[in-house]
């Protein structure tokens, strides 16, 4: 017997998170689980930027960064998800999303995690990795990939009903 | 509203393919969605092969009708056998040609230098990245199959 009681939702608020989110709205809902989305933020402060090994100082920026994303989050959670799903916004600083993410969903005994890829291949996908795949190989539970919406939201019927006009 | 209609697992019957076979099975269910279960059979052509590849073909489709049978009392179940170089790219064409909402693949949860000396050659694996026509995938179903996770090396 397979149970999903939390659901976590990772966003880095680009179109397939949105994607994700949907996904994960859904499968809180039919399964009656809770919906956690987390968004994984730079760790300004250990990052060193630049050839020069430029690092910041200023530990308000930190906050800054953290208060933004939170704001972000906020507008994609509404009050149907909090009150219904029992959804709940958080803001993971590392830089290193997959381990993030991956280390959360331990913690937490998150029973399926949904993310976005934004689907690299060839040459892009070797030298840039994907969070996705990364989290795919090392998450303690299954892990739902969402592509770009191209499928989703078109209905057989729709499609049937538009070939016939 | 999110519809999932079809749902095709690909296995190679090893443990973590079983794992994503009862995950899809139970999507299955809870969706109300038909269950393509799909098993690519490497190309044999021009190679030595110790059996004929027809009947191994054959024996392998008689392997999934006989893993499915108990599934096939709540879910409709389609099973496929087909011949290929590319596993990866043989599941997206199936996919794309059956127009299927989600694939599930189970995956060995390869970290690492595995991982990318693995990711050189076709597999399964690939496939979630290259289905344009699925809009998502499951993999890493080993928390379903513990008792296939391996010990890590000290």
């Amino acid at each position: 017997m397979i149970v999903l009681k939390k659901i976590l939702v990772a966003t880095d608020f680009s179109e397939p998170s949105e994607a994700a989110l949907a996904y994960g709205r859904e499968f809180a809902r039919t399964f009656g689980a809770q919906l956690i989305v987390a968004n994984v933020v730079d760790d300004v402060l250990t990052r060193v930027y630049g050839a020069d090994g430029f690092v910041m100082m200023d530990p308000d920026l930190q906050r800054q960064v953290e208060a933004a994303a939170r704001r972000q989050l906020d507008v994609v959670l509404d009050d149907e998800d909090r009150g219904a799903l029992g959804a709940e916004g958080v803001i993971l600083t590392s830089n290193v999303p997959a381990s993030a993410l991956v280390a959360y969903a331990r913690e937490r005994g998150v029973d399926v995690i949904v993310m976005g890829t934004h689907g690299r291949g060839g040459v892009a996908h070797l030298v840039m990795g994907s969070v996705a795949e990364r989290v795919v190989r090392t998450a303690p539970c299954p892990v739902l990939t969402v592509r770009h919406p191209e499928h989703e939201f078109i209905r057989p019927d729709a499609l049937v009903a538009v070939t016939q006009a | 509203m999110i519809v999932l209609k079809k749902l095709l697992v690909a296995t190679d019957f090893k443990p973590a393919s079983e794992a994503a076979l009862t995950y899809g099975r139970m999507l299955a269910r809870t969706f109300g969605a038909s269950l393509h279960v799909l098993h690519v059979v490497e190309n044999f052509f021009l190679r030595s092969t110790p059996s004929d590849p027809h009947a191994l073909v054959a024996a392998r489709t008689r392997t999934l009708n006989d893993l499915l049978s108990g599934v096939r009392r709540d879910t409709t179940v389609h099973v496929a056998v087909t011949v290929s170089d590319d596993v990866g790219d043989a599941i997206v064409s199936y996919a794309r040609a059956n127009t299927i909402d989600a694939i599930l693949v189970g995956t060995q949860g390869r970290t690492g230098w595995r991982a990318y000396s693995r990711a050189a050659s076709p597999s399964a694996s690939s496939a979630p990245r290259r289905a344009r026509c699925s809009p998502f995938t499951i993999q890493n179903t080993n928390s379903l199959a513990p008792q296939t996770r391996r010990a890590r090396r000290p």
